[in-house]
C-alpha cells in the first residue's frame, strides 16, 4: 500500500469534526421544541399535525447527518492514529478503518 | 377543518417562533457544510494525498453536500411558517373587525361565530347587519380554511423531501415552491374577486403596518384589487420615472418567456426590458450611440437573435450586470440597504470574496426585486435561469458556498435623463 498521509492535521480535522457533531446534536434537539409548541398551540389547523411530521421527518434526518460526521470524525482520528503507530499491523487496520469509512 | 372558535384563538406568534428556530437549524446545516468544506475536505486534499484519501475526501463532500441540501429544504419551511403565520395574523383581524362590527349594532355572535339577534329581539331592520356581519366571518372562516390547505400541502412535501440528495433538486424545486407558497399565502388573506365596497372595508380594517407589508409581499395582486385607494396605488407605483408594478408584472408574466434571451447570459437583459417595459426612457449618447458608458438602450432589432447579440445595437448597461450597476449608481440611482428594499428595486451580486465568477467588487448577476415579505425576506425574479419570485434568504448561503462571499447590492433606479 503506497501512503501518502501526515498523520497529525488528518487527526486533527477528524477531532475538529467530532466536536462539531458533538455540539450540533444538542443545539438541534432544542431548536425543534418551537415546532411542538406551535403545534400543540394551534390544534385546530390541518397545518399543525403537518408541522409535527416535518419536525419529526427532519429531526431524525439531522440526527442522521450529524451521527454521519461523528463517524466520519473518528474514521479520521483512526486512521491517522494508525498510520502514526508504524507497527507491522499499521497497514492492515487502515485498510479496516478505510473501508469502514467508505462504507463496505 | 378550521372553525370560527380555531381562527379566533390561533396564536399565528407561535408559527412565527418555530419559524425563526428552522432559520436556526438551516444555519446551523449551512455551517456544518462549511465546516466540513475548510475543516475537513480541505485538511484531506492537503495532507491525504493517495487514492485512499480521495475517497475519504469525497466522502466528506458528499457529507457536506447533504447538509446544503438540508438547510436548503429547511428553509422551505421557514417561508411556510412565516407564510402561515402572516396570512393568519390579518385573516383573525379580519374577523376581529367582523365581530367588532356586530357588536357595535347589538348583535349576538354564537361560539360557533353565526351571528343573531339578542334572545327575545325581533327587529326587521338588523337582518342586513346579519347577513352582513355573517358573510364577514364565512369569509374569513374560508380564507383560514384555504391557508390552512395551502401551508399543510407545502410542509407535507417538505416532510416527503427529507429523502433528497440532490442539491439543485433542493433548491430549484422544493424550496422554489416553498418560496412561491410563501406569496400565495399571503394572496389568499387578500380579497380577491369582492366588490370595491367589501375591498376598501377590508383595506380600512387593518392596521398601517399591515397594509405595508401586504404592499410589499403582493404589490400586484394588490394594486389589481378594484377598492384599493387612489393614493395608495400612485404610491406603488413610484416616482421614479418607471411604474414599478408595471415592471414587477412584466417581470412575472414573462419569467418563463424565453423569446427576449438573445445573449449567453440574459439577467441583466431581463431587467432592462422590466424596466423598459415599465416606462423608463433609454439614454443614448449623440455621439458614441450603444458604445457609450453613458448609455442605456439598444439600437432597432433585426429580430435574428445571434445578429442581435452581436451587432452592437445594445449598450453594455443593457445587458451586462456590472456596467448596469454603475450606469445606474452614476445617473441618478441610489443603493439601498437590503433592509429597505422595495418591488420594482433591482438587486445585484457583487463578488465580495475569492474564487467567485468574477473579480471581487465586480457585479456577476442581478434580478428584479418582485416581492418581499413580512419576514424580510427578499423574493426575486430572473433569467438565466428563470425563476420567479425566488428568494434571497433562501438561495444566498447556497451560492455562497459555490462562489465564494457575495455582496448583495439593492438597487433604485431613477430617471433623470
Amino acid at each position: 500500500m503506497n501512503l501518502h498521509m501526515n498523520p497529525d492535521p488528518v487527526g486533527r480535522a477528524g477531532h475538529d469534526l467530532n466536536k462539531m457533531a458533538g455540539d450540533a446534536k444538542e443545539k438541534i434537539k432544542s431548536l425543534f421544541g418551537s415546532s411542538d409548541a406551535a403545534a400543540e398551540g394551534n390544534k385546530g389547523w390541518n397545518s399543525s399535525a403537518s408541522l409535527a411530521a416535518c419536525r419529526k421527518a427532519w429531526e431524525g434526518r439531522l440526527g442522521q447527518l450529524v451521527d454521519q460526521t461523528k463517524q466520519a470524525g473518528q474514521a479520521l482520528v483512526d486512521s491517522a492514529g494508525a498510520v502514526a503507530a508504524t507497527d507491522a499491523e499499521a497497514a492492515d487496520r487502515l485498510d479496516h478503518v478505510l473501508d469502514d469509512m467508505a462504507g463496505r | 377543518m378550521v372553525s370560527f372558535a380555531d381562527l379566533r384563538d390561533t396564536e399565528p406568534a407561535l408559527w412565527k417562533a418555530a419559524a425563526d428556530d428552522w432559520v436556526k437549524l438551516a444555519e446551523e446545516a449551512e455551517q456544518s457544510a462549511n465546516d466540513i468544506y475548510d475543516q475537513g475536505t480541505s485538511a484531506l486534499n492537503e495532507h491525504w494525498t493517495d487514492e485512499v484519501g480521495e475517497r475519504a475526501g469525497q466522502k466528506l463532500k458528499d457529507l457536506a453536500n447533504s447538509y446544503q441540501v438540508a438547510a436548503a429544504t429547511i428553509r422551505g419551511a421557514v417561508f411556510t411558517l412565516d407564510g402561515l403565520a402572516e396570512s393568519v395574523e390579518t385573516i383573525q383581524r379580519s374577523l376581529e373587525s367582523a365581530v367588532d362590527y356586530a357588536g357595535r349594532y347589538g348583535l349576538v355572535v354564537g361560539a360557533d361565530g353565526h351571528v343573531s339577534q339578542q334572545p327575545g329581539v325581533q327587529c326587521d331592520e338588523d337582518e342586513p347587519k346579519i347577513g352582513q356581519a355573517n358573510q364577514l366571518i364565512r369569509e374569513a372562516v374560508e380564507s383560514a380554511n384555504k391557508i390552512d390547505d395551502e401551508a399543510c400541502a407545502e410542509l407535507d412535501k417538505l416532510a416527503a423531501a427529507v429523502g433528497n440528495t440532490d442539491l439543485d433538486k433542493a433548491l430549484d424545486e422544493i424550496q422554489q415552491a416553498a418560496s412561491e407558497n410563501q406569496l400565495q399565502l399571503m394572496r389568499e388573506a387578500l380579497p380577491i374577486g369582492k366588490d370595491p365596497a367589501t375591498v376598501a372595508a377590508w383595506w380600512n380594517s387593518l392596521t398601517p403596518q399591515q397594509q405595508a407589508e401586504f404592499e410589499r409581499a403582493v404589490p400586484v395582486d394588490l394594486y389589481d384589487l378594484n377598492g384599493i385607494p387612489d393614493d395608495v396605488k400612485k404610491r406603488m407605483e413610484g416616482s421614479d420615472g418607471y411604474n414599478r408594478i408595471e415592471m414587477i408584472r412584466w417581470a412575472q408574466q414573462n419569467v418563463d418567456n424565453s423569446d427576449i434571451d438573445i445573449f449567453d447570459n440574459n439577467c441583466a437583459n431581463f431587467v432592462s426590458n422590466s424596466l423598459e417595459h415599465a416606462g423608463l426612457d433609454q439614454k443614448m449618447d449623440f455621439w458614441a450611440g450603444t458604445l457609450s458608458d453613458d448609455s442605456w438602450g439598444h439600437g432597432a432589432q433585426t429580430g435574428w437573435d445571434w445578429w442581435d447579440a452581436h451587432d452592437y445595437s445594445h449598450s453594455a448597461s443593457w445587458a451586462q450586470a456590472d456596467s448596469q450597476r454603475n450606469f445606474f449608481l452614476e445617473h441618478g440611482g441610489q443603493e439601498i440597504p437590503a433592509g429597505k428594499a422595495q418591488p420594482g428595486d433591482v438587486i445585484y451580486w457583487e463578488q465580495a470574496g475569492p474564487n467567485g465568477p468574477t473579480d471581487p467588487g465586480k457585479v456577476h448577476h442581478e434580478a428584479v426585486v418582485t416581492s418581499v415579505t413580512p419576514d424580510g425576506n427578499i423574493h426575486y425574479t430572473q433569467h438565466s435561469s428563470s425563476r420567479l419570485n425566488a428568494s434571497l434568504d433562501g438561495r444566498l448561503p447556497a451560492n455562497e458556498v459555490h462562489e465564494g462571499d457575495q455582496r448583495v447590492v439593492v438597487v433604485r433606479p431613477k430617471q433623470t435623463w
